[in-house]
């Protein structure tokens, strides 16, 4: 409260106390001058009598307090917000719906209403998962408004400044180098060689398990930086570098591999991970080395690397390096040597689904491999097959977990799904909440989406 | 009329009774519950053998009266509290057998004493009947008992802020809780339980000595003016039996009459208060900004809100005062079209508004204000307030961290409107201006749906 002109005085009155401080003489001023006609009997009714003249007269008369600095305003923002019907949904989404809408939001070239961002902000504290789907949408009101928001990491676009980065807990940093890997990877990479070698091993292991999580072809230009971490003081680091440059086909680690992989005589280098024996070594090149790195060292094609690997006993450590690294053709050549679910469903994830589905008995694996969402004949296939073994559940356990697994995919399902006929009236209250739920969540997707094509 | 459980609970003697009460406000204890047209009686399965015979009379000036067999010295018992919420609660549960003869005779008693004693043919209807209507005596004599109590309990105010002043305020936070809870208990007992209130808010205004001073000078100013209430004018007087809590007298106020038209809802907030859950509705409507206020007991659900930021068609009329700021709804209120926003007021503008209203009513404790064009400005440095700006100033701006980040994203750094209510010392915001509309802030604050 801006107190007027006699009210300290009268405040240091009444702290002390009126039995050891005199009350103030008022002041000639207006206000002061009719306080001193307000006099009683006991000096701390005066006191108070005054303070409520006073305290009324300063509250009645109240200025604005001295202009704050103004904020820098926020850039104008190129892309449009999302349309009013897509907006709508908002503050009823959680989870994979807002996953949806906000990857939706992304894909027609929106960006996420200024009314919602603050709580989108405050969700994505509670939920690391929603950050880089949000950041895509954020704009750039969004991103003027993280720091008040407490995410000064999505306040970014690009590289920051030095500072800017030296201000940032772990966590942020983190999160900063995820947003910019999906916003502008070259930013991300220049931000990972600028700063890496100054990060601490916890930081250092985030930094480089962002890259395994989002790696891409253009990543090959961070290979010099990962062949140094693969010496790095750190093991989780030179092993998270060594899982990088696995999974980067033409890396000079790989070709290393396979130069391995046809001479025995190749000696134990710990660095790349060949320790032990002969056979140990070859085992670790088949399990780790990308099988295109591979292919590319064995002339003769897939039947020739197979045969090898037969030869060695090692043809488990290549059917675990083709599942590691989802390779579909080698994961062909090797279905006839080992018809593992597993492997079917990686060479053809469509016709494994289409059987699966025929005998009603999916293979989740295949489900993997498959390309989502599921199209809309699977995913009414899908959907009718749930419904019949969801027809006579009434608690949760009873339904086998193969097909509970199933419903916690049903994110896949084409939104298009043309569902099948309600449940019976007579089925158990537990199947038709279920069969509600699913149901009713396809009916929002699809409106969704029906609202971000059809209101743009 | 049936009271809502927050009247009933108003009733309770002190806040165990009411407790008690909404315990006991089950079906399950009572075996026999019975309504009759003006009354309601049941019996209470209590702990000893013989349940308890409990009625309540809805008739008459000094309805609701209540008698109980239960051996409780409170008044009214929490079984008596706990028949008026049942009926509230599950009317469905009431049966309609006659009363029991303690409860007939009772009833009869109460009957005979209320009935005129010379009936004139203006008092009796057609059917012979007599109408029970309001005895003028008997109400000036309870009017005087409780002007009594509360002169009596303010002057024992007046006492106990003087000694505060005496020894010296720097004391004040040393005293322990439990003297504020004694002195508000006292007013309680005097029935201003608006001064109680003020007391109870004391120990939140204690580290800022400045506005402690200015928060026991308000209620010095209380004890002031009641003695002096006979040579105020009638709306102050009004104003200052508010802001002792004495209660509305919300058919008095409806019968004065009403606006009848488009109201525009500025927004709400809620507050809770030891005892009850406040809930305030700002409206517009041309120059006229009404307050709206509903009351729940903790645990109880407030009445649907207005929309905010929405338009309703209703008829309100003011409470007595030297401002017309609280109204009363009489009836229903319906949607209707938009109506146009008030033309927003610059922050010199609001103040000078608020000064004006406070210089009417020294009691009145906030206002509400379409503001704008003002700026939202965040902290500049940590532990710094948000702040709403124009060129000439800035206030305090003070509600939720989404309701204040809200207006910020709404307005990017660049001068928007909004509504919020001014309290003296911060706004808080209600609803952000957008388009030509009003957002609710609070919805976004409140909404689960996320």
């Amino acid at each position: 409260m801006t107190m007027g002109s006699d009210l300290p005085a009268l405040l240091s009155a009444a702290l002390i106390g009126t039995e050891r401080a005199p009350l103030p003489t008022p002041g000639p001023d207006t206000t002061g001058q009719a306080a001193a006609r307000v006099t009683r009997d006991d000096p701390a009714g005066t006191l108070l009598a005054r303070a409520a003249l006073l305290t009324l007269a300063a509250t009645a008369g109240r200025q604005p307090d001295p202009p704050a600095p103004a904020p820098i305003p926020a850039p104008t923002d190129p892309r449009p917000e999302a349309p009013a019907r897509a907006a709508r949904h908002l503050p009823h989404l959680g989870g994979p719906l807002l996953h949806e809408w906000l990857t939706l939001c992304h894909t027609h070239g929106s960006r996420a209403p200024a009314l919602y961002l603050p709580r989108l902000l405050s969700l994505a504290t509670q939920d690391r998962s929603l950050r880089v789907p949000l950041a895509r949408v954020l704009g750039e009101r969004g991103r003027w408004l993280a720091p008040h928001a407490g995410h000064p990491a999505l306040a970014h676009a690009d590289a920051p400044d030095e500072p800017t980065w030296a201000a940032l807990s772990d966590t942020d940093r983190d999160t900063l180098h995820r947003v910019l890997r999906d916003l502008n990877p070259d930013a991300a990479r220049y931000l990972l060689r600028t700063h890496f070698d100054t990060e601490r091993a916890a930081s250092r292991k985030r930094l480089l398990s962002a890259v395994l999580d989002t790696l891409n072809d253009d990543d090959h230009t961070l290979e010099p930086l990962l062949e140094g971490a693969l010496d790095d003081r750190s093991p989780d680091v030179q092993t998270l570098a060594r899982q990088v440059l696995q999974r980067l086909p033409r890396s000079a680690l790989n070709a290393r591999l396979a130069e391995a992989l046809h001479d025995p005589g190749t000696p134990p280098s710990p660095r790349d991970g060949l320790s032990g024996g002969p056979q140990a070594r070859l085992g670790h090149v088949l399990r780790h080395a990308h099988p295109d790195a591979l292919l590319h060292a064995t002339p003769d094609g897939p039947p020739a690397l197979i045969t090898l690997a037969r030869d060695h006993h090692l043809l488990d450590d290549l059917i675990a390096g083709t599942l590691t690294h989802r390779h579909q053709p080698l994961a062909q050549a090797l279905l006839p040597h080992a018809p593992t679910p597993a492997l079917r469903a990686l060479a053809d994830p469509h016709r494994t689904l289409q059987s699966g589905l025929h005998d009603r008995d999916p293979d989740l694996a295949a489900l993997a491999h498959h390309p989502t969402p599921w199209t809309p004949d699977d995913s009414h296939a899908i959907l009718t097959l749930l419904q019949d073994t969801l027809r006579h559940v009434d608690h949760p356990y009873q339904w086998p977990q193969r097909w509970r697994t199933l419903h916690d995919h049903a994110w896949h399902l084409h939104p298009d799904t043309r569902p099948p006929a309600p449940l019976p009236p007579d089925a158990p209250h537990h199947a038709q909440s279920v069969w509600h739920d699913l149901t009713s969540t396809l009916d929002t997707r699809r409106q969704i989406r029906h609202d971000f094509k059809e209101h743009p | 009329m049936t009271p809502t459980p927050d009247p009933i609970l108003t009733l309770a003697p002190d806040a165990g009774s009411a407790a008690s009460a909404r315990k006991l406000a089950t079906p399950t204890g009572w075996p026999d519950l019975h309504a009759g047209p003006t009354h309601l009686w049941g019996h209470c399965q209590g702990s000893g053998a013989q349940p308890y015979l409990t009625g309540v009379d809805r008739s008459g000036p000094d309805a609701p009266a209540f008698k109980c067999s239960c051996p409780s010295r409170k008044f009214p018992c929490k079984h008596a509290l706990a028949l008026l919420l049942l009926h509230e609660s599950h009317p469905q549960h009431f049966g309609c057998d006659p009363a029991p003869d303690p409860i007939r005779k009772w009833l009869d008693g109460r009957a005979a004493k209320h009935a005129p004693s010379d009936s004139s043919p203006a008092d009796t209807d057609p059917a012979g009947e007599t109408r029970s209507g309001p005895d003028p005596a008997a109400q000036a004599r309870r009017r005087a008992a409780r002007e009594k109590k509360v002169s009596l309990g303010l002057d024992a105010l007046q006492t106990f802020l003087n000694d505060l002043v005496r020894d010296g305020l720097a004391q004040a936070a040393a005293r322990p809780y439990s003297d504020w809870d004694t002195q508000a208990a006292r007013l309680v007992d005097a029935q201003a339980p608006g001064a109680a209130r003020l007391v109870r808010m004391i120990p939140e205004v204690l580290p800022h000595p400045d506005r402690l001073l200015a928060h026991l000078a308000r209620l010095h100013l209380l004890t002031e003016a009641w003695p002096r209430r006979d040579t105020l004018t009638a709306p102050q007087q009004a104003d200052l039996r508010a802001a002792l809590g004495f209660p509305l007298d919300r058919a008095a106020t409806v019968a004065a009459g009403g606006t009848d038209t488009r109201w525009l809802i500025l927004g709400h907030t809620v507050s809770d208060e030891e005892h009850v859950r406040t809930r305030r509705t700002w409206l517009h409507e041309g120059g006229t900004t009404a307050l709206l206020l509903d009351f729940a007991a903790p645990g109880w659900p407030l009445p649907p809100p207005l929309p905010a930021g929405g338009s309703v068609r209703a008829r309100l009329s003011p409470a007595p005062g030297a401002v017309p700021q609280r109204h009363v709804l009489d009836g229903e209120a319906t949607r209707s079209a938009p109506a146009p926003l008030p033309v927003p007021v610059t922050l010199e503008g609001l103040l000078d508004a608020h000064g004006a209203a406070l210089s009417l009513n020294p009691w009145l404790e906030r206002t509400a204000h379409h503001l704008g064009p003002v700026t939202v400005h965040p902290p500049a440095r940590d532990g710094d307030p948000w702040r709403a700006g124009d060129a000439r100033g800035s206030l305090p701006l003070g509600g939720s961290d989404t309701a204040r980040l809200t207006l910020l994203a709404l307005g990017g750094g660049h001068p928007q409107t909004f509504t919020a209510e001014w309290d003296g010392q911060t706004l808080t915001p209600l609803c952000a201006g957008q388009d030509g509309t009003l957002n609710p802030l609070d919805e976004l604050e409140h909404d689960d749906g996320f």
